[in-house]
């Protein structure tokens, strides 16, 4: 009975390690969008730093969310007001988020920098398109600094510009995407 | 003795079937040695326009057919090996690379990456593929596949329900659905109403072969060929969802490409057991290329455009051989006679029969001391053989008796040199004319037909006769010596025809066939072909210098096309399409000598071709295989400078040497093909060579049209052309507009200068009008009488008070007298000068009115200056004329120079009480003057108490 005892416990020590190992989560502590809308007549640029970021190093999962009304820094304040109740409707769908899983097998207990593809569900203004999108990922000991540019056609996820403010309005919005992740047990 | 019989029968056999190697594919491999060496070829493709590309591990490369050239594409490329290689529709030229990178080439310009913002896999492309819309479609090799749709790339792996990420290959079926294989079977890919992943799988359930699956090639009627691991090879139709497989054992092997060239004519390369070959008529796998392609590491199996098959391994390089030519060396002792039935091809020599079995590569020895030159299959599958001096023997291979037929059945003449039959009756050529009999007659094997000598009807020849044949229309024709060709017609008619077209008689006639399309071809003792139209032989139109001097025998093959055999190879004529196909030692025939009769009819595709030494078995290709060669412009460089020529059209004057490459892409036998070309515009006429660029230096400005063919053979009618239209602009100084500007700038110039020489000499006529006006006036001041009288009238005075100042009066008199002799011609004179004559002027009227008149002369030195002549004297004269001067008011007169280059002269005014009578000469003479020489104003100044005149002075060099 003792013997057996004494066997168990490498296994125990061996089960507890894969189970903190596969818990192990990267969240962000900071995270900022940034976006542009490049139009004939009018640049348009907003910001968040509200994004919120979550990476799984075990499978490759992430999740990515930011409140809609958190942007700030339109050309002013009617535009943001357009920009929340006419074009993303934020009372109805006040998230925009992505999650999905990263494409290349990563390291990330090896510091480094890498290109990664993560493949993933973009939902914009309730509609869901799934979308592979290149990061650039700067691995430390501790920290994970994550960059990604990208592009949002607005049709895609239908959101409809009026005919009048066409010139006014880009029909494909850069993002651009940085954070920083860091290990929580 | 029951064994021995048995013995010799076994050595007999083992001796025979020993001497004859198995029918293979000739395949010719291409050495590239030196520094630019393929390196493990991998994969290979040829694109619309004929080049063959192949990757390896260096990167891409380019094959014409003679040479491989690197495809050099940008330095972080160098050393990438390259995967994957696929043509859309627009002709580009998709290159994967196995590190994930994927290019395109537009044709006439260098690869260029396409990066879609999702970026590039990082796994190895296995290939590409098209979707109905023409989305693109990529396989990874580690990362599953990947979609590009609307601007997207999507992927489709292992969370999407793919079950294996690992993609060996990928592939548009003939419906344009996406299958791709890996090792869990196979899976069509696609979308649900455009927008939802749809994805389904197929399984060794199904009926597939093996679990993992590595080739696949889709057949056409929307199902697909798997090739497995080691499982062997399954047809798969997604729609019956399950696979039927071949009914025979596999050989063994894991697949790596397959072929299908129709009609159950598989071809499969493996990895370890060579090529094999689905034999639908035995429903085996013929596995007789498995010696020289076992071990070799085959990477790559293909086929081109041409029906050629394309092997890239690593042990042997790159080799291509021709589908339509099988071949075997033989040893059979003077063949001359071939035929061939479902299951054997019967030659005949002058030793006797001989029986081959392909199914078994054997060959019996049957019929011995006959020298059989002829030769008919029969319906009841008996041999008639015709021998040379011997008779007919007629052969039963049931039984393999043999019937003796000479003389005593009515064939008085032993020597027969062709047999034919329409089925119901049977026609002997012989050297003594016509035999027939019947077959229908003879079903009992024991009673022997009868001969009947066709002597009664003249027009068929009464002595030799080399040849016969039965057409579709059961015409039977008859070549002869001496009497050209003649026919029967089933009704007992016959007509003979001798004549050609341009009236000259065709004697000898020595093979005969008949198309597909009922033209009966013939061929003639001089090595000639013809075709009979309305009666009268024509020249066929590929006559060409392959036929001279050597006998031709002539068939039709499957398809009823004809097949031309002699000396220098096989001929195939599409007369559809006017092409024809050379076949020769490129193809391995080697010491090719046909015999007449070495050719024999079609059957199951094919045509069994003999010679002295090889048995060369033709199948032919049904379907869309080109049979000539395609012309592509491969290069335009402008001063050795190459140029994006299918972008850039449009060159300067002094671009005009031009160097243009061409390639005619055959490879059947790249090194047949030769070209013609015309540059329309310059060329009179279609230029033949064998280069492949041509070389136009110092061409005129003009449009130019240049075309390109190229043909095997020499047979350029319906040759492929390619194009190049290009304009040499005219140099600016030959350019309507130009030549139009500058005549009418030169006109402009032209006219402005008369315009002006007229203004000048219109000014200077009225110069000199106003100088002499002037002078006149002048001299009219000058010698007025009221000057002279109160000059005299001081005179007179002096004369009695101071006669030396009256001397001096005088002189002074006359020098102003002189002076205004003097510069009365002048428009101008120096400013001291006029101050000179000033000063003698006031001289002489300072002594009339004494210290009553002061002129103050400026002090500013005067050099350099210039002034109309009189100009000041008029200026003083008028002050003096207009003006009180006495004692009690006096007059002063002041000269002086301005900072503005103006000489004033000034004077108080001081009214007389009888205004002498003015002309207004004075200084309106001054103005019209100096109006002629300058634009500068004469300045007046008339204030109640001054009256001022300002002369602008003139600078010498001004003028």
């Amino acid at each position: 009975m003792r013997y057996k005892l004494f066997w168990c416990i490498p296994l125990w020590i061996l089960f507890i390690a894969q189970q903190a190992y596969s818990q192990v989560v990267w969240r962000s502590v900071a995270g900022s969008i940034h976006f542009t809308s490049d139009a004939p007549l009018e640049l348009i640029e907003a910001q968040s730093n509200e994004l919120k970021g979550i990476l799984k190093p075990s499978d490759g999962s992430f999740a990515f969310a930011v409140e809609i009304s958190s942007f700030q820094g339109f050309n002013s304040a009617l535009q943001r007001e357009h920009f929340n109740e006419n074009y993303l409707e934020s009372h109805r769908y006040p998230k925009a988020t992505f999650a999905g899983r990263i494409i290349e097998d990563v390291d990330f207990s090896r510091p480094g920098t890498y290109t990664i593809r993560a493949k993933g569900v973009l939902t914009v203004h309730g509609i869901e398109h799934e979308r592979i999108i290149r990061s650039e990922v700067v691995l430390t000991q501790n920290e994970l600094r994550l960059t990604s540019a990208f592009t949002v056609p607005l049709a895609d996820h239908h959101i409809s510009i009026p005919h009048i403010v066409h010139q006014k309005i880009a029909e494909e919005i850069n993002v651009k995407v940085s954070a920083v992740f860091k290990q929580v047990p | 003795m029951r064994w021995i019989r048995w013995f010799l029968l076994l050595l007999l056999w083992s001796i025979y079937s020993g001497s004859v190697l198995s029918q293979h594919l000739f395949f010719r491999t291409y050495e590239n040695d030196g520094a630019d060496r393929l390196q493990e070829p991998s994969c290979l493709l040829q694109t619309s326009d004929g080049a063959i590309w192949i990757g390896d591990e260096q990167g891409l490369w380019y094959f014409d057919g003679q040479q491989f050239v690197f495809q050099a594409v940008s330095d972080s490329l160098v050393g990438r090996r390259v995967t994957a290689l696929m043509e859309d529709r627009m002709g580009r030229l998709w290159i994967g690379y196995a590190h994930g990178a994927i290019y395109q080439r537009v044709p006439g310009s260098l690869p260029t990456p396409w990066l879609p913002e999702e970026g590039w896999p990082a796994a190895s492309i296995t290939g590409f593929a098209l979707d109905k819309e023409q989305n693109l479609w990529w396989s990874t090799y580690g990362e599953g596949v990947y979609c590009s749709k609307g601007g997207y790339v999507y992927q489709f792996g292992i969370d999407d329900g793919l079950p294996a990420k690992d993609i060996y290959t990928i592939k548009s079926d003939a419906l344009h659905r996406i299958v791709v294989a890996h090792d869990k079977g196979i899976s069509y890919l696609g979308w649900k109403n455009g927008q939802k992943k749809d994805l389904r799988h197929f399984t060794k359930a199904n009926g597939l072969p093996d679990d993992i699956i590595r080739t696949l090639l889709p057949g056409g009627d929307g199902g697909c060929w798997v090739g497995g691991y080691e499982g062997g090879v399954a047809y798969f139709h997604p729609d019956k969802q399950q696979a039927s497989l071949l009914p025979a054992s596999w050989p063994g092997g894991t697949v790596v490409g397959m072929v299908d060239f129709g009609q159950a004519d598989l071809w499969v390369a493996t990895t370890n057991k060579g090529l094999l070959h689905w034999r639908s008529d035995i429903q085996a796998w013929d596995t007789n290329e498995v010696t020289n392609w076992s071990n070799t590491h085959i990477q790559h199996f293909s086929a081109d455009a041409e029906g050629n098959f394309w092997i890239l391994c690593r042990n042997k390089g790159i080799a291509s051989a021709n589908r339509r030519i099988t071949l075997q060396s033989i040893d059979i002792p003077s063949p001359q006679c071939i035929s061939a039935s479902d299951q054997w091809v019967w030659i005949g020599t002058t030793e006797g029969l001989f029986r081959y079995e392909p199914q078994y590569e054997t060959i019996q020895h049957l019929v011995k001391d006959a020298n059989i030159i002829s030769m008919y299959n029969d319906a009841a599958g008996r041999l008639w053989l015709g021998t040379f001096g011997q008779g007919c023997l007629l052969f039963d291979p049931s039984t393999l008796s043999v019937a003796r037929l000479g003389e005593s059945e009515g064939l008085s003449n032993g020597n027969i040199l062709s047999i034919t039959s329409n089925g119901k009756d049977i026609w002997l050529a012989t050297l003594g004319g016509v035999y027939q009999t019947s077959i229908s007659n003879n079903d009992h094997a024991h009673s022997k037909p009868v001969f009947k000598h066709l002597s009664h009807i003249p027009s068929l020849g009464q002595s030799f006769i080399y040849c016969t044949l039965t057409d579709d229309y059961q015409r039977t024709w008859f070549g002869s010596d001496g009497k050209g060709l003649s026919v029967l017609y089933p009704n007992g008619q016959a007509e003979q025809f001798m004549h050609r077209v341009d009236s000259s008689i065709v004697k000898t006639v020595y093979s005969i066939a008949s198309d597909h399309s009922g033209t009966i071809w013939a061929s003639t003792d001089a090595g000639e072909v013809l075709f009979l139209q309305d009666g009268v032989f024509h020249s066929a139109p590929f006559t060409s210098s392959h036929h001279a001097g050597s006998f031709i025998s002539l068939a039709t093959d499957a398809s009823g096309y004809l097949l031309m055999i002699h000396a220098r190879g096989i001929d195939f004529w599409d007369s559809e399409n006017k092409e024809i196909i050379h076949f020769n030692g490129a193809v391995g025939l080697d010491g090719f000598k046909p015999p007449l009769n070495g050719i024999s009819q079609p059957l199951n595709q094919e045509n069994w071709i003999l010679s002295e030494k090889q048995l060369v078995r033709y199948h032919s290709l049904n379907g869309n295989f080109r049979q000539s060669s395609i012309t592509t412009i491969t290069g335009v460089s402008i001063f050795m400078q190459p140029i994006a020529f299918r972008q850039q059209n449009k060159f300067r004057h002094n671009e005009n040497n031009l160097v243009i490459s061409f390639t005619g892409f055959w490879f059947t036998d790249p090194d047949d093909i030769s070209y013609r070309y015309i540059l329309e515009g310059f060329d009179r006429d279609w230029i033949y060579t064998e280069d492949q660029q041509v070389v136009y230096s110092n061409l005129p400005p003009g449009t130019y049209h240049f075309q390109v063919q190229s043909a095997s053979n020499g047979f350029f009618e319906n040759a492929s052309t390619d194009e190049y239209t290009f304009t040499i602009a005219k140099p600016l100084w030959q350019r309507f507009w130009f030549v139009f500007l500058i005549g009418s700038m030169a006109l402009a110039i032209v006219w402005q200068l008369l315009k002006r020489r007229e203004q000048r000499m219109q000014r200077e006529a009225s110069l000199v009008k106003e100088k002499i006006e002037s002078q006149f006036q002048a001299l009219k001041s000058q010698i007025n009488p009221h000057f002279l009288f109160n000059s005299f009238n001081t005179l007179v005075s002096l004369i009695e008070d101071k006669p030396t100042d009256a001397v001096k009066y005088v002189e002074k008199l006359s020098d102003f007298y002189r002076n205004i002799l003097q510069y009365r011609e002048s428009d101008l004179v120096e400013l001291q000068t006029e101050m000179q004559l000033v000063q003698d002027f006031c001289y002489l009227l300072e002594h009339r009115y004494g210290n009553n008149l002061r002129i103050i002369y400026p002090s500013t030195p005067t050099k350099g200056w210039m002034i109309v002549p009189f100009a000041l004297q008029i200026l003083v004269e008028n002050a003096v004329k207009h003006n009180v001067i006495s004692k009690t008011q006096p007059l002063s007169v002041q000269i002086s120079v301005d900072e503005d280059d103006y000489i004033w002269v000034a004077n108080p005014i001081q009214p007389k009480l009888t205004q002498e009578t003015s002309t207004g000469f004075g200084i309106a003479s001054i103005r019209k003057r100096y109006s002629l020489l300058t634009n500068t104003p004469i300045l007046v100044d008339k204030t109640p108490a001054f009256f001022k005149v300002g002369i602008p002075l003139l600078k010498t060099h001004s003028l």
